[in-house]
């Protein structure tokens, strides 16, 4: 049973780091677009008419993309109020109420989005900007990064159910 | 003293919302049990004129059904919706009805995009014949999305904002206009102009950095934002007028008793009524305030100029004819056909 915990601790480690490398190639994807944008605007009284709509799927698909990876680094912000005080068996404990508690709204929001791609797929539903971007695409991207960061909160719980030497995620920061 | 109070005005906020909520629930105890409440969802704000149209539907429909049907209009989006999230929310149950800016559904059903087409009509008069013509076909798109059209609301017509009178197309040459939707960017780039797509909140710090130097939007939008700072002309060439279309959720409206379905419906009707007159009064009284503001508006065009306007509206229109086809072809006809011209 450790085994089978470690081996799925690794793959949320994996698809997670991915995604995270994903958001950061669209972070950089924007901030060119957006440069490009006020160029265009300031220089040659021009446009590339499409900024608002990428701009938006793209911080939407980058904040959700990296929430899996955030979450492994422990860098979520939390209250430590009483997590700190906690030694090492209660705090586990603690932690896995928390982490099945978070799944529930992820789930269900993953759901949402699950369904809504999968019926503006069925229905051809686009957005009403210049591109005309089919819809199917930025919400299939919502609920990959949604359904990811559940699996990787059900990594966690049995990681820590499972195996006695997994570790807790807590952040690098050593300021708190 | 200010962070004094600051901390006293705080627990106030949770005091009185609890009474308010003490106050609705008191209020709601004597209303009748197979009373229904609906909740309506419309992003435009209480003082607007669709706003203020919708507080009247409200009220109509709960005195024809003798209070057995009290509607809640929830406006400025307070619902957490935009207009865009009302034809699924509603078709879903989440709302049993809404009010929305029709242009907005145009990405699953776009007959919607119709209202927003650039110089179809030139009048509200026109405007009110092409959405009766239109409307058969907005009821089966609403239908095909499980909801009931209630009744449209239009808004004072979209004109030219500009430091002058614009009488040729050659005065809308490298124009740095702002546009609202797709087709007014594709319209104005094949004019010549410089389009922009600005959201209304940023206009007006675009104007004063020189970023723009005119706008396309209604006398009422440049009113509400006191563009006479920056534009004195209000080019009302009558570009598109919009509407925003009322629609029930099927399920919601068929769980009503005949009697309760007729009250919704003679509501509905007196509102339609009721808020295409309001345009026409709500644009004399934009147009005495933007006189006393020496905004001057320009009625009069050279027909030479709407024929080039005319002409470079075509390609937005093929397009929307491509996506709607047949029902969209027959439309336009039918509307020709009634007032005269194409």
């Amino acid at each position: 049973m450790t085994g089978l915990a470690r081996m799925l601790d690794r793959i949320a480690g994996l698809l997670g780091t991915v995604s995270a490398a994903v958001a950061a190639v669209i972070l950089a994807a924007v901030t060119c677009h957006i440069l490009l944008e006020i160029l265009l605007r300031n220089l040659f009284n021009s446009s590339t008419h499409a900024v608002d709509e990428l701009v938006g799927y793209g911080v939407g698909a980058m904040t959700i993309l990296a929430m899996a990876h955030t979450l492994r680094r422990g860098e979520m912000i939390r209250v430590h109020i009483l997590l700190a005080r906690l030694s090492n068996t209660p705090r586990r404990a603690v932690e896995v109420v928390v982490a099945l508690l978070t799944l529930i709204p992820v789930m269900l929001i993953g759901r949402a989005f699950v369904l809504s791609a999968a019926r503006s797929w069925r229905e051809g539903s686009v957005s009403t900007g210049l591109l005309e971007v089919p819809l199917w695409i930025p919400e299939a991207i919502f609920a990959f990064g949604l359904l990811l960061l559940a699996f990787q909160l059900v990594t966690y719980i049995a990681c820590l159910i499972l195996d006695a030497s997994a570790p807790i995620f807590v952040s690098d920061v050593t300021t708190e | 003293m200010h962070i004094r109070g600051y901390s006293l005005a705080r627990p106030v906020v949770p005091a009185v919302a609890a009474l308010a909520l003490l106050a609705v629930a008191g209020g709601s105890t004597p209303v009748a049990a197979q009373s229904v409440r609906w909740d309506m969802s419309m992003e435009d704000r209480s003082n607007s004129l669709p706003g203020e149209g919708a507080t009247a539907f409200a009220n109509d429909v709960a005195k024809l059904s003798n209070g057995e049907i009290v509607i809640t209009v929830h406006h400025a989006g307070a619902l957490g919706f935009k207009n865009k999230d009302h034809l699924n929310a509603v078709r879903d149950g989440v709302l049993p009805l809404a009010q929305s800016l029709a242009g907005t559904f145009s990405g699953q059903e776009p007959v919607f995009l119709l209202s927003s087409l650039p110089f179809v009509a030139r009048s509200l008069e026109e405007a009110k014949t092409l959405y009766d013509v239109a409307r058969p076909a907005y009821e089966a798109a609403l239908a095909r999305n499980g909801q009931v059209l209630l009744y449209s609301s239009p808004f004072p017509p979209t004109g030219i904002w500009a430091k002058k009178s614009l009488t040729s197309a050659a005065d809308l040459s490298g124009l740095k206009i702002r546009t609202f939707d797709v087709n007014g960017t594709m319209m104005f780039k094949d004019l010549g102009a410089a389009p922009l797509q600005v959201s209304f909140s940023d206009v007006v710090p675009q104007l004063s950095t020189g970023n723009l130097d005119a706008v396309l939007t209604s006398a009422d939008g440049g009113r509400s934002l006191k563009f006479w700072e920056f534009l004195q002309y209000f080019n009302n060439v009558g570009y598109a007028f919009p509407l925003n279309i009322t629609a029930v959720g099927k399920d919601a409206f068929e769980a009503l008793t005949p009697a309760q379905q007729k009250s919704v419906k003679d509501a509905s009707a007196m509102a339609e009524e009721r808020d295409w007159k309001a345009v026409t009064n709500w644009e004399a009284k934009n147009f005495a305030e933007l006189a006393s503001h020496k905004v001057e508006i320009v009625a009069t065009f050279p027909e030479d100029f709407f024929e080039a306007l005319g002409k470079a509206r075509e390609p937005v229109v093929k397009d929307w004819l491509d996506k709607t086809g047949e029902m969209g072809r027959k439309i336009l006809d039918e509307f020709a056909a009634k007032v005269g011209r194409q």
